[in-house]
């Protein structure tokens, strides 16, 4: 049980954000991948970070994640919603109040991304580990649950994506879909309030991939979470997304926002309308 | 039938109330706290359904529940599942509306039957007799790679093979300059342990002057290979393994078939060849830094002076006994490569799959080089050299 306070770092009056990234710039190898990255994320959002490749979406997830740490700028979450998620950790802060995830010292980011879970590309499961084993692992390390009850809600997060009676598979006997099922079942094991998704439709065919989305949009629903998705995958974006950024790769930066459905017709980009619509205006 | 549990900090909280045919579960409390989590409130509900067949319905109110998340889902799915095994109806009207929508999709799904090897216990006798199996199936895949490892010298020797010789410089970089540190420390200090167990022993019977004889006679034959193909095993068999090993995860061993190339051509020929290659001249150059170990202790234990020491070892190193040597490490050379690209090349498609194959070219490589040296050494002696 932390006993310390943690500082405000920002406020705001009205918004309803649960995730705030403010003047971010990354890079890579020195060279500037994205700089001055403002945008906001609602909770029950699904928000999608969308661009073409190489713009730098999978690398602001990992900045937003935890992963890589932005060169400036910071990403502050919720403390009302991180307090009401986390009842190990006395984080009960002012209603509206947010706290820099990258400012915070190690061992309150540490807490703060426990309430996350996120899922990669290639589903990154363990493959000496059974799927039971691979979503349970979390829960065993840092919950006091009795190994039954683990036992229990790992399989229920299974049975929730799809999966029951596949607890004793190694990752290897599965398809790529039902990996990436894994993969979300395994993000959600700690029932996070936000969950990152890179590229989760990538690699799979269009029934699975389908699938895949009514599975966010349900879990959305019915769990209440905030999900921000890194895709370029049109038919994903237009089914799931009603918020969303664009990141460019020639300006470095956010040449649109919002929700993806008016972007095809109503943005004024013309690079935008065009990948919305699949290139046709190109 | 009544029960009860309770506490007064907002900890989970639950009650079971048995009013004729309706069972009423009513919980309250922050549910989401995993030390106090009641598991003993399954194990409740479970022996109230089995003891009664009077109950018909389990009416569950969740009004008081003021924080939950899955563990408690966990408890009303086990719930769901005992009213539907005893044919009892479970009223969800007072739970929250999210909780109905997770049951619903967690119950919607047909499951899968269980796994055949979950909770399997296998004999002592299905172990061995499995292992066996394994084993000779082991032997079988190194003979077939072994004759497809043959069949493309064959083709290279009639030009007939795609074959990247720059990659065979590489290997032999890689596998040779590069191991010339550890040789020399190892091989050194191998002499000078021998030089110095010979010089205690020699000096019983005043035979000091002979360590040059037998460090030198030693290193040449057998030592100096021996200890150089270990190392090249440890070191060189086991990147074989893991390179390939990896390029089979990441299909690129997939992508060279598709594009007609072999990968025994292509990956495994300049491994072999340069591994050949450089195993004699390490072994020649493992022969002289383990004379000088063994000169070292002469000097310093003995007082036998350079000149002396390497004047015994000219006299008793035959060029039979280097001939011997070379040939050794040309064989040892040879295991190591075969061993480290087999493995590599039959590696499975996980991260653990390689570790297992890395570890297994080391072991295997290892094992059959001493075999091979036990096997060679009586062959040389009845052959007379």
């Amino acid at each position: 049980m932390s006993t310390k306070e943690p500082e405000i770092v920002h406020k705001t009056d009205s918004s309803n954000a649960v995730i705030i990234v403010k003047d971010m710039s990354m890079s890579y190898d020195g060279q500037i991948i994205q700089k001055n990255l403002n945008f906001s994320i609602n909770q029950k959002d699904i928000f999608v970070i969308m661009g073409n490749s190489g713009s730098g979406k999978s690398t602001l997830m990992k900045a937003m994640t935890g992963l890589n740490r932005p060169d400036s700028g910071d990403v502050y979450f919720s403390c009302d919603f991180y307090a009401r998620h986390n009842n190990n950790v006395d984080l009960r802060m002012v209603e509206k109040n947010y706290r820099g995830f990258w400012q915070s010292d190690d061992t309150v980011r540490h807490k703060m991304m426990s309430q996350f879970g996120v899922m990669f590309q290639n589903g990154a499961l363990f493959s000496s580990m059974t799927l039971l084993e691979n979503v349970s692992l979390r829960l065993i390390e840092t919950t006091r649950f009795s190994a039954e009850r683990i036992r229990k809600i790992a399989a229920l997060k299974l049975a929730l994506v799809g999966l029951k009676g596949f607890e004793h598979y190694y990752p290897s006997e599965i398809s790529g879909g039902m990996q990436k099922r894994v993969s979300i079942a395994r993000a959600m094991a700690m029932d996070p309030p936000i969950l990152f998704f890179d590229e989760p439709s990538a690699g799979l065919d269009p029934v699975s991939s389908k699938q895949l989305d009514d599975l966010l949009l349900e879990l959305r629903d019915s769990m209440g979470v905030t999900m921000v998705v890194v895709t370029h995958e049109l038919d994903s974006i237009f089914s799931i997304a009603n918020n969303s950024i664009f990141l460019d790769h020639g300006q470095k930066t956010i040449i649109a926002s919002g929700d993806p459905k008016k972007l095809v017709t109503e943005c004024d980009n013309e690079q935008v309308r065009a990948f919305l619509s699949r290139g046709k205006n190109i | 039938m009544s029960k009860e549990v309770s506490d007064n900090n907002n900890n989970p909280h639950y009650s079971v109330h048995s009013e004729g045919s309706v069972l009423q579960l009513e919980l309250s409390g922050d549910w989401i706290r995993d030390e106090q989590f009641p598991d003993k409130m399954d194990n409740d509900l479970q022996a109230i359904l089995c003891a009664s067949s009077e109950i018909h319905s389990v009416q569950v109110n969740m009004q008081k529940v003021t924080a939950w998340n899955s563990a408690l889902l966990t408890s009303i799915v086990s719930l769901n599942e005992l009213c539907q095994k005893h044919d009892v109806d479970i009223d969800t009207r007072q739970m929250p509306d999210e909780m109905i929508r997770l049951l619903k999709l967690a119950m919607d799904v047909d499951a899968r039957d269980s796994r055949k090897y979950q909770g399997q216990r296998s004999t002592f006798l299905y172990t061995v007799g499995n292992n066996a199996i394994n084993a000779v199936k082991e032997v079988g895949d190194v003979m077939a790679f072994l004759r497809d490892v043959s069949i493309a010298f064959f083709n290279l020797l009639r030009g007939k093979s795609v074959y990247r010789s720059a990659d065979t410089w590489l290997i032999m970089q890689q596998t040779g300059a590069e191991a010339l540190p550890i040789v020399s420390l190892l091989n050194f200090l191998v002499g000078a342990i021998l030089g110095y167990i010979g010089a205690m022993q020699l000096e019983k019977f005043g035979a000091e002057i002979f360590i040059g004889d037998m460090v030198g006679v030693s290193m040449t034959r057998e030592i100096a290979a021996i200890i150089t193909a270990i190392i090249m095993a440890g070191r060189s068999g086991a990147a074989f393994a893991a390179q390939l090993g990896t390029m089979k995860v990441n299909e690129e061993i997939d992508a060279l078939k598709s594009m007609g190339l072999s990968p025994i051509e292509f990956l495994v020929l300049p491994r072999m060849i340069g591994m050949m290659l450089m195993m004699p001249l390490l072994a020649v150059y493992a022969v002289f830094m383990g004379v000088f170990g063994g000169a070292l202790v002469a000097y310093a234990v003995l007082n036998i002076t350079l000149e002396q020491y390497l004047e015994v070892v000219i006299k008793s190193v035959s060029l039979n006994d280097l001939v011997v040597g070379i040939i050794m490490s040309v064989v040892f050379g040879s295991i190591v490569a075969v061993i480290g690209c087999q493995k590599g090349i039959s590696c499975g498609k996980t991260a653990e799959a390689v570790g297992a194959s890395t570890t297994s070219a080391v072991v295997t490589a290892t094992v059959i080089i001493f075999v091979s040296a036990a096997l060679l050494t009586v062959l040389f002696g009845v052959m007379g050299i």
